[in-house]
């Protein structure tokens, strides 16, 4: 911390119009900072931290002014990035100071929330202090006179409910006054620079006995609260709670985020078809067509599922309930160096890891959000269903049972080296446990769907600016290597066409040749792209899983996503470029020859493949996340080594073991 | 750390009160303390992160409060801040039980942390 004012004479800062939005955690910040600034604010990373602030405008008296909504915090002096932050912009250390601050305090809770004011008053530049939830105080027999509290403390008080808007223009009022105050504001009883919590807390305790009446009846004791606490965190009750709230989460995602992601799949198919219809033939029509319309149409889709979990989340935060559900998880993911609150990200990564390693924003800690960035990838995403469909199928024929309880197997495994990475993470890279579990239980509430309908256009938005264009650059790169360069025809299927076109052949016998021929072209097209000399290139490596060039190639390209895999096989048996497996495409899949003849896909290969691909980080939007995410290319390039050197062990320790025990 | 405003009307020996608190023998973990139970801070044996923490949520030292639920969590009621925490750190702070003699509300923050 570096103010360097005397507490007595505060001198306003240099007149940067900028305001700062400061105060402890479930205070009602983000409400005010939502009715002030609406709905145009930006979430963007803190430069050089992986936290995220919020900047929005708000107009005083004409006058556009930049609000910054710094994270919640309870002490500036923490060792913590959110504390690092507000002492950095408070004292002015990356950009000219606020021109004021507004604190937002807690009318419940004023003793401890006065601490973080006594400690900014130690800072350059008018505080204006927002007594928010006083219409909660007054039903508990709180009653704030915040006259008398303004006195006290020197400095601008306005009592608010953020919920109903109440105060709000006054609240824009005081910010007015400050912006335009005298350059210096006496601050006769502001505590001492650099005082300990034990002195501010002494110094607030003064403050509300003078200005706080509780009146007969008000108790601090919440029998209510505290009965509700002990149902949600009991073992078995707040087990069964957890595993209800998060399955209806769950559930709402998986059925309501398929709708607009259909929508978004569709539209942007029509718009390639477009494009590929009006476009004259050549390049530039595939690269609009098929790179740049398929690269957006690869990142688009994600928005749904993560702007909904992010509506979910922000509900659920709200209402008080995932501080509880914490402590119910910390008792299984804190034995694997995990902290409860990484429930959600590896929960949600079940879906997606794009939004799982984005929810990590939930772990307070960087070392914890860290660890559970590293194996959320591990936890099976639907993008892997089709490969696993696939794979069990061509393993057991004839034998939907075992099949299934692979399946199954499948999820077991990959939740289990995600807990299993966990703990080696913890010993190595980032060493020791994860923090013990500390936590405020806030009070419960009634969320707000204004403030959760902003997260989740927020953490859209910041999605689609960030990850958004490395992933649709990833994409346009991945349909070059696919589709270039481009071979003429070859002799085959010249005559193959012709043989279509000749006379005296029925329409579905045409049709048929016709299919042939394309399928053909596409399989050689495929073979002689940059993708298929790099499978060729690559065979060595995987040849000890049992791949050929054509299965390595499948695990090239899916490197897009894990879901290409099956489209890739399906164009090299023949069966167009559909992603849909059916019976016959896997009959087709499972009778692949390689080079000399003999089946690809043997029970040991198989296995060795569907082993791989549970592991396997196979998803370069998933890296571009992380990156985002852990602020740099360390992690993100650590998390592809690990989970492919791991995949790779497993699966060939998986087909070595069959083959011992004599499976082809 | 600074002692308190007005503290000077009290001893500033840390000893001072370590002898009293341990006369009183009534220095027990919090993890020990039954729920509805009340009880003063009088020292935690935790990482300065976690000690901090607990500090801005308003536990210091001779700070009073009040057992909501014992177990895993552990809840605690710090004026009108509820606070969870793990068995494991609720056994590592240390309080005199309601009854026993408090603490000056002073200390070193090595020591007294909480």
């Amino acid at each position: 911390m570096s103010p360097t004012a005397p507490a007595a004479k505060i001198p306003v800062a240099s007149p940067g119009r900028r305001i700062a939005l400061l105060g402890n955690p479930n205070t009602g910040k983000t409400t005010i900072f939502n009715a002030l600034c609406g709905v145009r604010a930006k979430t963007s990373n803190f430069p050089g931290t992986t936290t995220s602030i919020r900047i929005g405008h708000v107009d005083i008296d004409g006058e556009r002014i930049d609000a910054v909504d710094l994270p919640g915090v309870y002490d500036t002096r923490l060792d913590a990035p959110e504390a690092r932050i507000a002492r950095e912009v408070l004292s002015g250390e990356q950009a000219p100071p606020p021109a004021a601050t507004v604190v937002i305090v807690d009318a419940c809770n004023l003793t401890r929330n006065l601490v973080l004011v006594g400690e900014l008053l130690a800072y350059p530049g008018p505080v204006i202090v927002a007594v928010n939830m006083v219409d909660l105080a007054a039903r508990r027999g709180v009653m704030v006179d915040t006259a008398a509290l303004a006195a006290r403390i020197g400095a601008a008080v306005v009592p608010t409910v953020a919920r109903t808007g109440e105060g709000l223009l006054e609240l824009r009022k005081a910010i007015s006054h400050a912006l335009s105050a005298s350059p210096t504001v006496p601050r006769p009883t502001a505590p001492p620079l650099g005082a300990t919590p034990e002195t501010l807390t002494t110094w607030a305790e003064a403050i509300v006995a003078d200005v706080v009446t509780q009146t007969a009846g008000g108790s601090e004791v919440d029998t209510a609260t505290e009965r509700v606490d002990r149902f949600l965190t009991h073992p078995l009750s707040g087990m069964l709670c957890f595993v209800a709230v998060m399955g209806m989460l769950f559930w709402t995602l998986f059925t309501l985020a398929t709708i607009p992601m259909d929508l978004i799949e569709a539209t942007l198919a029509g718009l390639g078809d477009l494009a590929r219809g009006q476009l004259p033939a050549g390049p530039i029509r595939d690269l609009i067509s098929d790179g740049i319309v398929g690269g957006i149409a690869g990142t688009v889709v994600f928005l749904p599922q993560i702007c909904l979990l992010f509506f979910l989340i922000s509900l659920l935060e709200d209402t008080g309930y995932l501080a509880r559900a914490a402590f119910v998880m910390d008792r299984v993911l804190h034995r694997f160096g995990l902290p409860g609150h990484a429930f959600v990200p590896l929960l949600t990564s079940h879906a997606c890891a794009l939004p799982g390693i984005m929810s990590t924003k939930l772990i307070p800690d960087r070392r914890d959000r860290l660890a559970t960035i590293l194996v959320a990838p591990f936890m099976s995403c639907s993008a892997r269903l089709p490969v696993y469909v696939l794979l069990t199928s061509l393993i057991f024929q004839d034998r939907p049972g075992m099949a299934a309880v692979v399946f199954t197997g499948c999820y077991v495994l990959g939740a289990t080296a995600a807990l299993v990475s966990a703990v080696i993470f913890g010993r190595t890279m980032l060493k020791g446990s994860a923090r013990p579990m500390v936590l405020e239980l806030p009070s419960y509430k009634v969320p707000s769907l204004r403030n959760a309908v902003l997260t989740a256009k927020d953490q859209g938005v910041a999605f689609l600016r960030t990850a958004g264009t490395v992933i649709v650059a990833i994409c346009i790169v991945m349909w070059w290597l696919s589709a270039y360069p481009s071979i003429e025809p070859g002799a085959d299927v010249v005559a193959l066409r012709a043989q279509a076109a000749a006379p005296g052949l029925t329409a579905e016998e045409a049709e048929a040749l016709s299919m042939e021929a394309d399928t053909r072209e596409t399989r050689e097209a495929q073979a002689a792209s940059f993708a298929g000399q790099m499978g060729r290139i690559a065979e060595p490596v995987f040849r000890p899983l049992g791949f050929d060039w054509q299965l390595t190639v499948g695990v090239l390209t899916s490197f897009l996503a894990r879901e290409v895999f099956v489209s890739t096989l399906s164009v090299l048996v023949g069966n167009g470029d559909a992603a849909d497996v059916d019976e016959g495409v896997i009959a087709r899949i499972r009778t692949m020859p390689r080079s000399d003849g003999t089946p690809v896909f043997t029970p040991a290969t198989s296995a060795a493949a569907l082993v791989f691909f549970v592991l396997a980080m196979q998803c370069l939007p998933t890296l571009a996340v992380t990156r985002r995410e852990s602020g740099g290319l360390k992690y993100p390039l650590i998390q592809l080594g690990y989970m492919s050197g791991v995949a790779y062990v497993a699966a060939f320790v998986v087909r070595q073991g069959l083959l011992v025990a004599g499976f082809s | 750390m600074r002692p308190v405003a007005g503290s000077l009307l009290m001893p500033r020996s840390n000893v001072w009160r370590v002898n009293v608190i341990d006369d009183a023998t009534a220095v027990v973990p919090l993890s020990t303390l039954q729920t509805g139970a009340e009880a003063s801070l009088h020292r935690t044996e935790l990482d300065a992160d976690t000690r901090s923490l607990l500090r801005s949520l308003g536990l210091i030292d001779a700070s009073h409060l009040r057992v909501c639920k014992n177990g895993e969590p552990f809840i605690i009621q710090v004026r009108t801040t509820r606070i969870g925490l793990t068995g494991a750190v609720a056994g590592r702070i240390f309080v005199v039980a309601n009854g026993a003699p408090k603490s000056n509300g002073f200390h070193e923050p090595d020591r007294a942390g909480g």
